[in-house]
């Protein structure tokens, strides 16, 4: 089997002549024209936009204009995110489309710049919340690896698009996470920044001091790519951070010797995973091991609290952007969205201010904690199964304690999920990989050196381009 | 009372207090999750946190403001 394309070998091709941006578009388009009747990846496609962009970057890159590993490049943008070319829907019938009128926000428009081409707009959870909807006129996203699971949420079309060859890479958001759980689950590489690393403005917010826009690939180098190019302060968001601008393909090779990596030991994590992801997991920190890391087992300091902190408080926080449209169009929104988001109203202003209080003290406890121990990351499950099906079971897989992602929101640090293997049913299982804040390019050299030890985000699925 | 019946009540009076007026079905939903949901929140009450931590760290200067430096 002949291995899927990444960012960095379809790069290779266009330098190489072997092909050009509009090879690579024209396929995109013919893959998405046969897969998504069947995947529900997109929401809207802008065929003639993207042929228009691949030609120019084709005749760029033919004037010596080199934009750099994104140049002609198809990516997907999750649709809570504004572009130029069209509305942005939210996956919802309340939306104000005349919202995304304000075209790219800054991170789009950054990749814009490198060079990619905008294929379209992914599908989602409405709001990048709640749960497959089959009441509501979108597409259902399906699972290339078995079309009867589900491919997480909340980056739904972002991931099985990726996963199936639709494009190269793409944006999602992760509020709990929305970006590792769908990489995790369509067996590609999903990476959550650091809170505050990429500006969040043409986001339609979820939890506005737990939301992440990050990038999905196939690979670490594929996501270090993107993130180089979305990284950085912007004045339009405020909780942006000044910092030295960085190559983090640059930072990939150190390796892993040397490294002292935290296996996360907690109740809660090793309850709520099932028998062959811990034993995948092991296989996985056993190759690790193996490439030179020392290994510790640790326990997180307030893990539970993180973790149940952040979705009460993105509830809070999304009830206060959606009350109003709430009360007026209640019958609109999918009936998981509304249920979710109105929690919110259930919690009072000292219940968040106490949980913001035990936000702050469990970052220090955790930050401490990792120190003392020498740890240069910690690893655990992204999640505890494989997909979940759409009817019929799977209730361990659905279960909130079996989601190991959200108490890396809560704490802002950045978080990568990279395929490790499969279960027993042949669906992909993701291996989470966290670092201390502002260190992305630790975490994405770890994930990078294991995929160099292992082939498993090179797996196609059943349902491929 | 009741104390499923008191959870209702509480809920559909803070659903009010937001503006909302909403299905009886989705009220008992919520209704039955409440106890949970006000299990999750009350352990936060347990954490010590001292009298200094704060939700948000408040600062008055703010460069974007034009504050002197």
């Amino acid at each position: 089997m002949t291995q899927p394309w990444t960012i960095r070998k379809a790069g290779d091709a266009l330098r190489s002549g072997e092909a050009t941006s509009v090879d690579l578009i024209r396929e995109a388009h013919v893959a998405a024209d046969r897969l998504d009747p069947q995947m529900g990846t997109w929401l809207d496609r802008y065929t003639e936009q993207s042929l228009t962009s691949a030609e120019a970057a084709d005749a760029a890159l033919a004037a010596g204009q080199d934009l750099g590993p994104l140049h002609g490049i198809p990516l997907g943008i999750k649709d809570i995110l504004s572009t130029d070319e069209g509305p942005t829907t939210a996956q919802s019938l309340t939306m104000d489309h005349t919202w995304g009128d304000q075209g790219d926000g800054p991170v789009v428009a950054r990749l814009r710049a490198a060079g990619a081409v905008i294929m379209g707009k992914t599908t989602t959870m409405e709001y990048a919340i709640g749960r497959p909807d089959f009441s509501k006129p979108f597409p259902v996203p399906r699972n290339p690896w078995n079309l009867e699971r589900w491919t997480g949420g909340s980056s739904s079309g972002t991931g099985n698009g990726v996963a199936s060859g639709q494009i190269l890479g793409g944006l999602g958001t992760d509020t709990g996470g929305s970006v590792r759980l769908p990489a995790a689950y369509n067996g590609v590489t999903g990476h959550k920044p650091t809170f505050g690393l990429v500006p969040k403005s043409g986001c339609v917010p979820l939890g506005m001091s737990y939301d992440h826009i990050g990038p999905l690939a196939r690979s670490a180098w594929d996501c270090a790519a993107m993130l180089t190019v979305m990284a950085g302060a912007d004045p339009s968001d405020r909780t942006t951070v000044e910092r030295p601008e960085i190559d983090y393909v640059q930072r990939l090779d150190r390796g892993l010797a040397g490294l002292t990596i935290g296996v996360i030991a907690n109740d809660q994590v090793v309850d709520g995973t099932g028998d062959t992801t811990m034993a995948v997991l092991e296989e996985a920190v056993e190759a690790m091991a193996q490439a030179g890391a020392n290994i510790k087992r640790v326990v997180v300091p307030l893990y539970e609290e993180l973790a149940t902190g952040a979705f009460l408080a993105l509830q809070a926080e999304a009830f206060a952007w959606h009350r109003d449209r709430l009360a007026s169009q209640w019958g609109d929104y999918g009936r998981p969205t509304r249920l979710t988001i109105v929690q919110g109203a259930l919690i009072n202003a000292g219940d968040i201010v106490q949980i913001e209080r035990v936000r702050q003290v469990a970052r220090r406890q955790v930050a401490a904690m990792v120190a003392s121990e020498g740890l240069d990351v910690l690893v655990s499950p992204t999640t505890g199964y494989g997909a979940a099906p759409f009817t019929g079971g799977g209730t361990e897989a659905l279960s909130i304690r079996a989601l190991h992602t959200p108490a890396w929101n809560s704490m802002g640090w950045p978080a990568l999920s990279v395929p490790m293997g499969f279960d027993p049913d042949g669906l992909p299982l993701g291996l989470q990989i966290i670092g201390r804040a502002f260190a992305d390019g630790m975490v994405l050299a770890v994930g990078h050196a294991y995929q160099q030890l292992t082939d498993w985000h090179l797996q196609k699925p059943p349902h491929h381009a | 009372m009741d104390e499923a019946v008191e959870d209702e009540a509480i809920v559909r009076a803070l659903l009010a207090a937001g503006g909302l007026d909403i299905p009886d079905d989705e009220v008992g939903r919520l209704a039955k999750l409440y106890p949970s949901l006000r299990r999750s929140v009350d352990r936060y009450y347990e954490v010590p946190t001292g009298d200094e931590v704060t939700a948000a760290v408040f600062r008055a200067e703010d460069q974007d403001l034009g504050d002197e430096r």
